[in-house]
């Protein structure tokens, strides 16, 4: 159990307009946090693993995207790809409550120097 | 009928191996408890048969397979089968591999168990799938139709007896298939290579596969290869398709604005939003390739476009697994997936009747707020 992950991804939940996150390890273990009951630790756990294919098939097409966003019609998720094939999520409402600019970077830059 | 058969789940295995695949039965049809109706085929062409026959609710492939891998079924499977839910075994489950069959549809892709521990837990998570029902609306499964050149491929590769009957209006045509050899044809009065040339000249229609029966006479002599070969020059050549009926044609579609040389990424596509963060920059960045299509893959415009089948085949990859993320969550409607590189950024957007793709080149020139450390590689 890797806990100080599991911390700081209660910690990121504290963000302003953040509903829930994950983060997806190569060896495809799940950590997830969430806020809202809509977003459950299967349905992020699966969403984690969507966001885990997707970057493998991105680059798979010659894409070298370290980053994604998912548009729906009143959310974004963002993902997050780090050299050594971790993961992250990053789930906010796309019209309102937004999660700030300076927020989300911060919470990028956190994972890509988050010990794992 | 009862309850019971309502939710009995018809769950389809692919695998040559037919001790795996008496294993599989035995012990998932004790694990299931009778939720589950077990169906074995030891090749591709079987369980085509299989699917034709029964309205399978989850297949699971093997990857290793002779003669028709698990990867090239798996291709064949998305587009005839779209809303089969579909794994793949490997017994080496390397990334290239995984990737592969990801792309082509396969909503897991899992190492094949190498004792019944392993093998109870495999089950555990099919059975978690094949309870989820996916939605069989939007964009997934319905862009390119199989061809009937793949499934004679596929027939005539795996020696299969079969007989191909196609239908385009009134019109109808039979192939018979003996051992993996095209034995006999005959549509609108022909026989023989002249009428496989003019089923093969169709552009539309359906087609059946049924059980093999002897054929009213032998009317063809040659190897399949050479005929599909000779088949596709006629076609090419425009020689033996000038008296067939047509299906209808598509519907029309509005014209497609075309994109100016150079334009902002984010103005291309995307509906202006409230909130463009950093990672998702709105950095000035030229056009280098554009692909539009239809809901079925056909290709409306295309624009300095290297590899076309990748660009649709990666828009169908992305039209399953946006269903899949925003079902899971409850998102409300997928618009599109923005991707952000270095220097490129991509565009994918899926709609009900039409799929766009967009990659660009951002300008080189960089503002320290615009590229933050994290985005460079």
């Amino acid at each position: 159990m890797k806990e100080h992950i599991h911390n700081w991804l209660t910690e990121k939940m504290r963000v302003n307009n953040v509903l829930a996150c994950g983060i997806r390890s190569p060896d495809r273990k799940t950590f997830t946090r969430s806020q809202s009951a809509q977003f459950t630790p299967v349905a992020l756990e699966h969403a984690c693993r969507c966001l885990s294919d997707t970057f493998h098939v991105i680059n798979s097409n010659r894409f070298p995207a370290q980053l994604i966003r998912w548009v729906y019609d009143n959310y974004f998720v963002y993902g997050f790809l780090r050299e050594d094939g971790y993961c992250l999520a990053v789930l906010s409402r796309r019209t309102d409550l937004v999660i700030s600019q300076s927020d989300l970077e911060t919470i990028v830059a956190e994972f890509h120097s988050l010990p794992v | 009928m009862s309850e019971q058969t309502v939710n009995l789940k018809k769950v389809l295995f692919i695998d040559d191996n037919l001790q795996f695949l008496e294993m599989i039965e035995r012990l998932m049809g004790n694990w299931s408890r009778g939720e589950w109706q077990i169906f074995l085929a030891q090749n591709s062409g079987k369980a085509l048969l299989i699917l034709q026959e029964h309205a399978i609710d989850l297949a699971v492939v093997d990857v290793q397979m002779p003669v028709v891998d698990g990867i090239q079924f798996l291709a064949l499977l998305n587009r005839k089968y779209p809303h089969v839910q579909k794994v793949t075994l490997s017994a080496y489950a390397d990334e290239a591999s995984r990737t592969a069959c990801l792309s082509q549809g396969a909503e897991l892709f899992l190492e094949k168990p190498r004792d019944p521990a392993d093998l109870e837990l495999i089950f555990t998570t099919l059975r978690e799938l094949a309870r989820h029902k996916p939605v069989a609306t939007g964009f997934r499964g319905v862009l390119r139709q199989v061809s009937l050149e793949d499934v004679i491929q596929m027939e005539c590769l795996n020696r299969n007896s079969s007989i191909l009957e196609v239908n385009a209006g009134n019109w109808h045509g039979k192939i018979f298939i003996k051992d993996g050899s095209i034995l006999h044809a005959e549509a609108g009065g022909r026989n023989g290579e002249s009428a496989l040339n003019k089923i093969l000249s169709l552009k539309g229609g359906e087609f059946n596969l049924k059980n093999f029966v002897e054929p009213p006479q032998q009317s063809i002599d040659g190897q399949w290869e050479f005929l599909l070969m000779e088949a596709a020059r006629v076609r090419d050549e425009g020689r033996d398709t000038e008296e067939l009926p047509e299906p209808a044609p598509p519907q029309a579609v509005a014209p497609l604005p075309l994109p100016a040389p150079v334009l902002k990424a984010s103005e291309l596509v995307a509906p202006p939003v409230s909130f463009v963060p950093a990672p998702i920059s709105n950095r000035p960045a030229r056009i280098d390739e554009m692909v539009v299509c239809t809901a079925k893959g056909e290709v409306l415009y295309e624009w300095q476009s290297p590899t076309v089948g990748d660009r649709i085949s990666f828009l169908e990859f992305l039209s399953q697994k946006s269903q899949q993320l925003g079902e899971g969550l409850n998102l409300g409607a997928f618009d599109r997936l923005e991707m952000e590189g270095d220097r490129m950024r991509v565009i994918a957007q899926i709609k009900s009747d039409r799929g766009v793709f967009v990659r660009a080149t951002k300008a080189t020139a960089r503002r320290p707020a615009e590229t933050p450390n994290y985005a460079m590689a």
